[in-house]
This record gives structure tokens, C-alpha cells and sequence, in this order.
């Protein structure tokens, strides 16, 4: 074996970062080899001699953080780059998030829970909501431009249903808006607007919370920021009020630690109709209307069982 | 309930508007790009100056980031990129390191006999020359690997260079220390 190998290979083998061949080529290489044995002495010396010195550093200021952040606040906001708007939502949540959200569907199960009736509406059987997505996915794409526009589609179903409806714009997400239709569930007109997002479609069910009522955890703590999560049948459910709409998130085999995500911005983007509507560029939508979202907060719902 | 948010999360949430998010990022990450920016500048006052530089940079970049990877690794390589590119654009900067050493170190030393303590200053001060003489990229790679501690994977993936590459850089960087701290050696002796 040369030298020329074995001493590319003399930090790896001291770091034990090499893979188990080389590291038995590079010992057997070293027994026999008192150059290279030198130079492993050299490096591992220089290394000690530097490490104390090089690892001490005068504290630095508090000044750091307010000097940074001054800086920022004077800039726009970061804009993102083409590729940036073709790349899918990374929602990688770490594995306290994720497993939050598993424990949370273990805890509730995966058959629906039943609540007292609500004062607002009646209890919305979910399932219901599964089928009708069901039917839009195995149709023909929902009326309206694959480009609709949130606002107009909003108006147009709001005139329709006689509630505020707002469309969630999800392009940020990297969720298309392919458009929007009255249909019926439980026997009322509900709005559904399908989404096409990393190749499945996805829906968001909204209605009127006097006549429907999905079983969202009432919260005094976080009125606007309590959701309902279920798995079901393969299909993922996620549900929460908006004042005058109940809104539920529907799509089929999709992991709810993506999907819940999904939803909460849905959330921000309908309790704020200007957000939602007015600025129809990916990254320049800003949160500084609608509900804060720095916190998740879930609760379980109550249960009325027979 | 609340969440700690993941790096990523927040990252994203920067990307879309919400500047008080990159405070919390700023908070977590501010040690170890200083620790950096040290290595690279060698001076504290130029540190925090590259330090602050470093960070706008990533808030500027972080349109271009992609959550689906691990944000730590991307802002170190932001910032070492950033250290590499200023260290480049400063001139003539090698009698005011060592003056700023004098400065800093006489604090440091952690011997209470005078003799030991200058001793050691002056071991601090030779070591802390031959880095600064060190070209850009090895001395990025000196700093990665002996100040920030990074393993020689996690260098590769930071730099965006192969495994080799990294552990290449940083053997060529402590030979061309050692031989300069032989040859001051030789010369205080003569």
C-alpha cells in the first residue's frame, strides 16, 4: 500500500471516521510503515498542542442579538428563488412534534367521538366529508381555472351559500388551488375547494357553523387555535372554527405530521380574508394579520358515549 | 401545550414574513457562528462585526432554503462562506491580530505564575499567527474541525465537499502550522 494513501486517510483513522476495511488496511499499513507512523505521531501532537488554545475565545458582547436584529428589520423580507417555489413543503417536523401529533390520534382513537350537540350547529358526521372528496377526486376537476382566483372564487360562493367564505391561499405550501364548489353534506350546502398537493388532492370543507359542527375542542385558552385531528379509513381529518365557518381539512394517505401543518396555515389564511386573498405571490405572504402562529395548541374533545 | 419549535420550522417561518422567529434562531445559533467567525477573523472585535454579517446573510439566503434539510448545517456553511469571503476582501491584517491578541489574552491565561502566564500568552499568540497566515479555505477547515468541533462528516456536508476533501484540508492546515510554529521556534532560539 503507498504512503500517499494511507496518509490521505491518517486524520479519518485518528478521528475514527474511516469505514472497517480501511481502517484495517491503514493499521496494517502503519506497522510497517515508520513514516507514516511519524507523521500520525505529527498530527496527533499539533492537534493536542492546538486544541486548548484555539478552543478558548474571549466571550463576546451582548450586543451581538440587537445589532443583528436592528439589521434585519430593515430588510425586506427574504425572497425565495424559483427553485425554492417548486420545492415541496419540507414539513419535517422533528420527532417530538410528530409523535405529539401520534399520541394525540392514539389517545383519541379511530373512531370518531361524539359531543353533546353543539348550541351552534348540528355534529357534522366526518365521514360524510371523506365520500364527498372522494367524488371530487374521482371527477372531473372542480370548476374554475387551475389558476383561480381566491378572492373572486370567495365571492362567488359566499353570494351562493350566504356565509363568509374564504379561500386559503396554500402556494406558499406548494398546495395549487385547482377551484372550488357548492356541494352537499348532511343535507347543507357546504363549500369544498380542492387542492393538488405533491400529487394528491386535498380538500377543505367550509360551513356554516350554525348548521354544521365538526367536534372541535371548545378552548377559553386558545378560542381561535384548537383543532380536531382523526385518522379514519385511511383518510386524515383535520377541523377547526373560524367564527361564522367551521373548516375541515380532508385528503386520503397522507401523514397527518403533513397535513396538520397544511391546515394550520389554511387556519391563519381564512381568519384572514386580506392575507389570503390579497396577495397572490408565493413568500411575500405576511402574517402580520390573523392569528399569531407560533404555538400549536390541541386539546382533546370531550366524549359523550352512550 | 407548546411547542419547541424544530430549526426548520422556524427557518420557514422566516422565509414567509415573520422576522421575530429569526430572533429565537439567532439566540440558539449565535455561540457557535461567533465561534466560527473568531477562528476565521482572530479577533473578537472583527468577530462580532463578521458575526453580524454572517446572520443578515442567512436571513437574506433563507428564501433559498430548503426545510427539508437540516438547518444547522446550512447556516454554518453560510457563515463559513461569508468568514472566507470577508477574510479574502481584509488586507494587512497580520501586526493588528497580534496587538489585538496582547489585548485579549492577558485575561485568558488561566496560570497564576507571571512566568507560566506569559509563556502560555505567547504559545497562544504564535499559535494564533500561524492560523492567521493560513490561506482562507484551511483555515475555514481548521476552524470547522478544531474550534467548532464538528466531526469530518459533518464538515464534508457543510462545505458541500467530499469526505476526503474535508479531512484533506484540515491535515494540510495542521502540517503548514506545524512547520511554521518549528520555524519560530527555531528563530527564537538562534
Amino acid at each position: 500500500m503507498r504512503c500517499t494513501w494511507a496518509q490521505e486517510r491518517l486524520l479519518l483513522y485518528l478521528a475514527e471516521e474511516l469505514g472497517g476495511h480501511e481502517v484495517n488496511q491503514v493499521r496494517a499499513h502503519l506497522q510497517q510503515c515508520a513514516v507514516c507512523t511519524a507523521q500520525l505521531r505529527e498530527l496527533t501532537e499539533i492537534q493536542q498542542r492546538l486544541e486548548p488554545i484555539l478552543q478558548t475565545q474571549p466571550e463576546m458582547s451582548g450586543r451581538l442579538e440587537a445589532r443583528v436584529m436592528d439589521a434585519v428589520r430593515d430588510l425586506p423580507p427574504p425572497r425565495s428563488s424559483w427553485r425554492a417555489r417548486l420545492i415541496l413543503p419540507g414539513w419535517r417536523l422533528r420527532p417530538l412534534l410528530a409523535a405529539s401529533a401520534l399520541c394525540l390520534l392514539f389517545a383519541m382513537g379511530v373512531v370518531f367521538l361524539r359531543l353533546k350537540n353543539s348550541e351552534t350547529g348540528l355534529p357534522l358526521n366526518m365521514v360524510l366529508l371523506s365520500e364527498a372528496h372522494q367524488q371530487a377526486v374521482s371527477g372531473p376537476k372542480p370548476p374554475g381555472s387551475p389558476t383561480a382566483v381566491p378572492k373572486i372564487l370567495a365571492q362567488e360562493l359566499t353570494r351562493e351559500l350566504h356565509y363568509p367564505v374564504t379561500v386559503a391561499n396554500l402556494q406558499a405550501q406548494g398546495a395549487r388551488l385547482l377551484g372550488g364548489r357548492k356541494t352537499e353534506v348532511q343535507g347543507t350546502l357546504v363549500a369544498q375547494f380542492q387542492y393538488e398537493w405533491q400529487g394528491t388532492r386535498i380538500s377543505v370543507f367550509e360551513m356554516d357553523a350554525a348548521k354544521l359542527a365538526p367536534p372541535v375542542p371548545a378552548s377559553k385558552s386558545f378560542p381561535s387555535d384548537s383543532y380536531f385531528v382523526a385518522k379514519r379509513d385511511g383518510f386524515a381529518y383535520v377541523a377547526w372554527q373560524n367564527g361564522k365557518t367551521n373548516c375541515v381539512m380532508v385528503a386520503r394517505s397522507v401523514p397527518m405530521h403533513l397535513l396538520f401543518p397544511l391546515a394550520c396555515r389554511a387556519c391563519e389564511q381564512i381568519a384572514s380574508p386580506a392575507e389570503a386573498h390579497g396577495r397572490q405571490n408565493v413568500g411575500e405572504n405576511s402574517p402580520q394579520e390573523g392569528i399569531p402562529h407560533s404555538s400549536v395548541h390541541t386539546q382533546l374533545a370531550r366524549t359523550n358515549r352512550p | 401545550m407548546e411547542y419547541h419549535l424544530p430549526d426548520e420550522l422556524l427557518a420557514r417561518n422566516v422565509a414567509a414574513g415573520r422576522v421575530d422567529d429569526f430572533e429565537e434562531l439567532l439566540r440558539r445559533y449565535r455561540h457557535r457562528v461567533y465561534r466560527i467567525c473568531y477562528g476565521m477573523a482572530g479577533n473578537a472585535e472583527d468577530a462580532e462585526d463578521w458575526a453580524q454579517e454572517c446572520f443578515v446573510r442567512a436571513y437574506q439566503q433563507l428564501g433559498r432554503y430548503n426545510p427539508d434539510l437540516p438547518f444547522a448545517p446550512w447556516l454554518l456553511k453560510v457563515a463559513s462562506n461569508t468568514c472566507i469571503n470577508l477574510a479574502k476582501a481584509r488586507t494587512n491584517r497580520q501586526e493588528r491580530l497580534e496587538v489585538g491578541l496582547d489585548e485579549e489574552r492577558k485575561d485568558l491565561s488561566p496560570c497564576s505564575d507571571p512566568v507560566q502566564a506569559t509563556l502560555a500568552a505567547e504559545e497562544a499568540r504564535q499559535v494564533w499567527g500561524a492560523v492567521a497566515s493560513l490561506p482562507p479555505t484551511l483555515r475555514q477547515a481548521v476552524t470547522l474541525r478544531v474550534l467548532e468541533g464538528l466531526s469530518y462528516r459533518e464538515m464534508a456536508e457543510t462545505l458541500g465537499v467530499p469526505l476526503q476533501t474535508a479531512s484533506s484540508r484540515v491535515r494540510r492546515a495542521l502540517t503548514h502550522i506545524r512547520e511554521r510554529l518549528a520555524l519560530r521556534g527555531n528563530e527564537v532560539e538562534r
